[in-house]
C-alpha cells in the first residue's frame, strides 16, 4: 500500500463535478458511510452538500479506510467509480496538474496496488 | 317486448363487462410474468458483467512504458496514445458483458408497468448512460490521438510492447517516470 499524504489540494471545477457524479452512484455513499469513521475523504464523497472549491489535506490513513470501503462495493458500482477517477486522472495528467492526478490515482484504487 | 329487450341488453352488458374484466386480469398476469422473466435476465446479465469486470481487472498488466524522450515523442503525445489504447482494450474486454447488460436493462425497462417506471429510472446517472459514455470516451480518445499526434509519432508509440492487450494505465504510467 502506497498512500499519499496530499496537502493543500485545490480541486478544479471538473474534479468537483466528477465528485458530484460519483456521489450519485447507487450504493456508493452507503458503502462509504458504513465503513469510514471520518476524515476529509468522507467530507468529499459522502457529505450531502457539494464539495467546496477549497484546499484539502488528505492524510494517508484516510486512503486506507477508503480502500477498505472500496473493497466492499459491488463490482459494477466500483468499476463505475474507478472509471470516473480514471477520466479525471488522465485529464489532470494532460493539464500537468500532478497534485490532482495524485488525488484521482488514490481514488481509483485507494492506493491498493494489484 | 320492451322488457325482453331490457333483459337482453342487461345480459349483453354483463357478458361484455365480465369479459373485459377477465381480459384485463389476463393482461396483468402476462405483464407481471414478462416483468419477472426480464428481471431474472437482468440479474443474470448483472452477474455476468460483475464477473467480467473482475476478470478484465485481473488481465490488466503493468506494462513498461518508456520515457517519452527515449522514443522521441512528446509527453502529451505518449499520454494520448496510451490513453486511447487503454480505453480500447478495456472496452473490448468488457464489450460482450456490457452489450448483454444494456440489452437486458432495456428489455427490463420495457417490460415493467408504466406506473412503476419512474421508480426504476430515477437511478442517476443510469447504468446504460454510463456504458454509452465509456464507448463515447474511447472514440473521443481515438479522435484526439489522431488529431494531435502526427503519424510518425503514432508509429513510435504503437511499437511499445503491451499496448495491444488490457493494461493498467495508471500504474504503468506511474512506474514509467514520465
Amino acid at each position: 500500500m502506497n498512500c499519499p499524504d496530499i496537502r493543500n489540494l485545490r480541486l478544479s471545477d471538473a474534479s468537483l463535478k466528477a465528485i458530484e457524479r460519483i456521489k450519485r452512484k447507487p450504493g456508493l455513499a452507503k458503502a462509504l458511510q458504513g465503513s469510514m469513521a471520518g476524515g476529509q475523504i468522507v467530507n468529499i464523497f459522502v457529505s450531502p452538500t457539494p464539495p467546496a472549491a477549497t484546499l484539502y489535506s488528505i492524510h494517508s490513513a484516510d486512503w486506507v479506510t477508503f480502500a477498505t470501503a472500496l473493497s466492499g462495493i459491488p463490482a459494477i458500482a466500483r468499476a463505475s467509480m474507478q472509471t470516473e477517477a480514471y477520466n479525471e486522472w488522465i485529464e489532470s495528467q494532460l493539464r500537468n496538474n500532478f497534485a490532482e492526478s495524485q488525488f484521482w490515482k488514490a481514488v481509483y484504487d485507494g492506493c491498493l496496488f494489484r | 317486448m320492451a322488457a325482453f329487450s331490457a333483459r337482453v341488453f342487461l345480459a349483453l352488458t354483463l357478458t361484455l363487462t365480465s369479459q373485459a374484466a377477465f381480459g384485463g386480469e389476463d393482461d396483468l398476469l402476462l405483464t407481471n410474468a414478462v416483468a419477472t422473466l426480464a428481471e431474472t435476465e437482468l440479474r443474470k446479465a448483472e452477474a455476468y458483467l460483475s464477473e467480467t469486470i473482475d476478470a478484465c481487472d485481473k488481465k490488466m498488466l503493468v506494462i513498461k512504458i518508456p520515457l517519452s524522450a527515449e522514443i522521441g515523442v512528446s509527453r502529451r503525445a505518449l499520454l494520448l496514445g496510451c490513453d486511447y489504447f487503454y480505453r480500447r482494450n478495456r472496452n473490448a474486454c468488457l464489450a460482450p458483458a456490457m452489450q448483454q447488460y444494456v440489452l437486458a436493462k432495456r428489455t427490463y425497462l420495457k417490460s415493467i408497468p408504466v406506473s412503476t417506471l419512474s421508480e426504476v429510472t430515477d437511478e442517476t446517472p443510469s447504468s446504460i448512460d454510463t456504458i454509452a459514455d465509456e464507448w463515447w470516451r474511447e472514440l473521443r480518445a481515438k479522435a484526439r490521438y489522431h488529431a494531435e499526434v502526427p503519424e510518425g509519432e503514432r508509429a513510435k508509440i504503437e511499437r511499445i510492447p503491451g499496448l495491444e492487450q488490457p493494461f493498467d494505465m495508471i500504474h504503468s504510467w506511474a512506474a514509467s517516470g514520465n
